[in-house]
């Protein structure tokens, strides 16, 4: 039955995360952006409400092999609720939420019982201090291009030696393990791809550059080095019997990740739209008379519809894909519908917002001009927009749902 | 809950329509084109396979299925071909009409048997007026004299009765208003030349003279103790068969672009494996879906009561935005051929302008959203 309405459970998320957003990230995301620094009394109280990781939707992937035994039914669609109201109080702080982050879910999919214990194990037990786990595909010649990773990775015994540099990894330094993606042997393509649990003092393991970036600039963007590397062989995530017949494993362990984040990450650019929308209609209601009949009433009226309009119709793709997500539905096309719809709905409004309220330097104005640099990466990282539109052109010329 | 299913009896539904659209309206929708208006025999076959009246009560006649199974059956008509799928819908927009505003003896009376009419919803030089008509109507020894002009009225000269707005006193807005049964025999109406569009041609519209037409103090549908509400539910279902239309329409096109990239060779490939058709090609994609996903959520909250008028407008828009795009790319897509009449593509691009100025344009719908948000 379609049923689009929010049930009373799914509505009490979406307030509880609401409130958080208003009480706990808005009043420090200005300072946050400007300094880069998340404060410490934030980041225990994510851990205390157990937000930890919970944007990125860790752990709620299925067991390998046993569908039924899933994550809480309709995970997916809680996920791009809050995701979306997360945002909507600041991107940049849902991705330092302490937790496995990204790293997540290709652990929870393809880990062993003993690698997800090992991984997760700190989360569970260290309530103290905050800690990250991150996930290392992307490399300075290989972004969207995943498939032509050259980071190295070579059997040496009992243990992977592993050579290259990740970049652009988010929380890639301060983060306890990343899954870092590396090749056996680059002719071979996807079928030599492996991905290993690196954990930070794995000798060879260092860090390089911390980026400055246009948005997000609460969120840490790291540059990773492998130089001779040495991992165990357990750190090979799933294991060497996973291998044993040439696979695209590794690859699928990539990109199954993104069938189920996309959604949650095209939310979060629903988030921020509305954001930036709905302080862009509380401006002008304050500002503007507009029961005048001057042109400029027309203009703006028909913006905000506009804008309004959009952030609908976005949201909406994202929880069509959650749910799709949800019953077990193939769904990347639905998953990059919904992320390349929002990124762009994120960019136009965000631009709209700016350009109806000007810039005077106030509150409400500077958190627009950062909502506006936030959302740019939207349409990048995860699958840029180009990238997206691949995959939805490779989905509908093999074969047209309606 | 967020769920996107479609249960068994509407997929069951749509199968037929979508077999029917298929095999009768695609099939027929030049020949229609050319003769500017569909057959009889189609129109019964429509009813025949009950699809004029399932989201009606059950007590005037219908299934009772409500506007998703409604929004969803006009899609895929309209994925057959738009303007035959408003002209085959002869009595459709004036049972909505009888529907929300009508007297139960009203609904009795004209639902019940079938009986075709239609709305007259504009006036020249005005957008979309229901609440603002020019037209007037003074009481008139028990009865009503209506004095006034209607044009791109659907189905015009084709049907047996016309729901015409007027206003007693315009100074008092929607309180002035009354609707109005006007039979087509009523003396004093002259129904003028089919119109000339620039789409949809199938489809029949006119204008309407109204000179001292005269209709008895019965024929005012008085059933809504709000005008202005009843109004408002009205055009809420017209507007999401319109936005269904629009996005079976946007979805035509789609589909038979992806079908021609694929054949359609170039610089040794099929066009569709070049990068700039690709993409054209996904964001119909994309823009289907978006247009979809907000027309059923809007057809949810109608069916649940709902005063959804910002949300239905929202649909109509997104609808009308997205299939414009649609259309013009898919021209692009065929390349010369686009602008050809052997090929369909042309026509729906023209279709697309068409159906979004008879649904009320997107400016009109964007001030209706502008003042709900601003009224929230
Ligand atoms: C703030 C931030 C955080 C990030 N976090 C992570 C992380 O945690 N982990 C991680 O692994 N990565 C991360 N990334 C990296 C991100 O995923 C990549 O930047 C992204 O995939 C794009 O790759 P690229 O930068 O190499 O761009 P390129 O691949 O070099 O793309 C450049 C341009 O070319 C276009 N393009 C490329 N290929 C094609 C094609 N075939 N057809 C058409 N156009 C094409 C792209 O769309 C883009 O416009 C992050 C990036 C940023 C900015």
């Amino acid at each position: 039955m379609i049923d689009l309405e929010l049930t009373d459970a799914q509505q009490n998320v979406r307030s509880m995360l609401n409130w958080f957003a208003k009480t706990e990230m808005r009043p420090i995301a200005l300072e946050a952006d400007r300094t880069g620094v998340v404060p410490l009394p934030f980041l225990k109280k994510t851990m205390d409400l157990g937000l930890a990781g919970g944007a990125m939707g860790d752990m709620q992937a299925p067991e390998e092999g046993k569908p039924e035994k899933k994550g809480p039914k309709g995970a997916n669609r809680i996920a791009v609720i809050g995701s979306e109201e997360l945002a909507w109080g600041d991107a940049a702080l849902i991705l330092t939420f302490p937790g496995p982050g990204l790293g997540g879910p290709p652990v929870t999919y393809t880990g062993t019982p003993e690698q997800k214990e090992r991984a997760f194990k700190v989360f569970r037990e260290d309530r103290e201090n905050p800690h990250w786990g991150a996930y290392a595909l992307t490399e300075p010649g290989a972004g969207s291009d995943v498939a032509n990773i050259s980071t190295t990775c070579r059997k040496d015994g009992d243990h992977y030696i592993l050579n290259g540099r990740k970049c652009y990894i988010t929380n890639g330094a301060r983060a306890d393990w990343n899954v870092v993606f590396a090749t056996l042997d680059k002719t071979q393509g996807r079928a030599a791809h492996r991905a290993f649990l690196v954990f930070k003092d794995a000798p060879g393991f260092s860090v390089g550059k911390i980026e400055d970036k246009l948005g997000l600039r609460a969120s840490e963007t790291a540059e990773l080095v492998l130089e001779d590397c040495r991992v165990h062989k357990n750190d090979l995530l799933g294991g060497e019997e996973r291998y044993t017949s040439a696979s695209k494993e590794g690859f699928r362990t990539a990109m199954k990740t993104f069938d189920n984040t996309r959604p949650l990450v095209a939310a979060m650019a629903v988030g921020i739209a509305r954001a930036a929308y709905e302080i862009c209609r509380d401006w002008v209601k304050e500002n503007y008379d507009l029961k005048r009949p001057i042109p400029r009433y027309h203009l703006i009226a028909e913006k905000l519809a506009n804008m309004e309009r959009e952030i609908h119709a976005a949201r909406l793709l994202c929880w069509k894909a959650a749910w799709m997500g949800d019953l077990d539905i193939p769904n990347s096309r639905e998953a990059s519908v919904s992320k390349s719809y929002s990124a762009e709905v994120g960019q136009r409004v965000t631009t709209q917002a700016i350009e109806i309220m000007g810039y005077e330097g106030t509150y409400h104005h500077r958190m627009v001009e950062k909502l506006f640099r936030d959302v740019k990466v939207f349409d990048i990282f995860e699958g840029t927009g180009q990238i997206q539109r691949i995959v939805i052109s490779r989905r509908i010329l093999q074969g047209l749902t309606r | 809950m967020i769920s996107f299913e479609l249960d068994e009896d509407v997929l069951a539904v749509q199968e037929t329509v979508r077999k029917f659209a298929e095999s009768e309206l695609r099939e027929g929708m030049r020949e229609a084109e050319t003769a500017g208006g569909v057959s009889d025999a189609i129109v019964t076959r429509y009813r025949e396979l009950g699809l004029s009246t399932l989201e009606l009560p059950e007590q005037h006649g219908g299934l009772d299925l409500g506007m998703i199974t409604k929004v969803i059956v006009e899609e895929e008509l309209a994925f057959g071909d738009a303007g035959m799928a408003a002209a085959i819908d002869r009595g459709g927009l004036a049972a909505y009409a009888l529907l929300e505003l009508g007297t139960d003896a009203q609904k009795k009376q004209h639902l019940t048997e079938g009986q075709n009419g239609t709305v007259a919803f504009w006036e020249p030089g005005q957008r979309q007026s229901l609440g603002d008509p020019e037209t007037t109507v003074t009481e008139d020894g028990g009865g009503f004299r209506i004095n006034g002009k209607k044009c791109l009225v659907s189905n015009a000269g084709l049907v047996d009765w016309y729901v015409v707005f007027g206003t007693v006193d315009s100074s008092r807005g929607w309180e002035g208003v009354r609707a109005l049964l006007v039979p087509k025999d009523a003396p004093g109406l002259t129904i003028g030349e089919p119109d000339e569009k620039v789409g949809l041609w199938a489809l029949r519209t006119a204008t309407l003279t109204l000179e001292d037409v005269h209709v008895p103090k019965e024929n005012l549908l008085s059933g809504s103790a709000s005008v202005r509400e009843g109004a408002e539910r009205l055009m809420n279902r017209v507007d999401l068969v319109n936005a269904a239309r629009s996005v079976g329409l946007a979805r035509a096109a789609y589909e038979y672009s992806v079908g021609y990239a694929q054949e359609r060779q170039a610089f040794g490939s099929p066009i569709a494996h070049h990068q700039a058709v690709a993409f054209m090609l996904a964001d119909m994609s994309i823009l289907v879906d978006s247009a979809r996903v907000m027309l059923w959520q809007a057809a949810f909250l109608v069916d649940k009561g709902e005063n959804a008028r910002k949300e239905v407008a929202q649909a109509l828009v997104q609808a009308n935005t997205v299939t414009s795009k649609i259309t013009i790319d898919a021209v692009q897509v065929l390349g010369g051929a686009g602008f050809i009449r052997d090929y369909p593509v042309e026509k729906w691009m023209r279709d697309a302008r068409a159906l979004s100025l008879l649904s009320g344009t997107d400016e009109a719908q964007n001030l209706l959203i502008a003042d709900a948000i601003m009224a929230a």
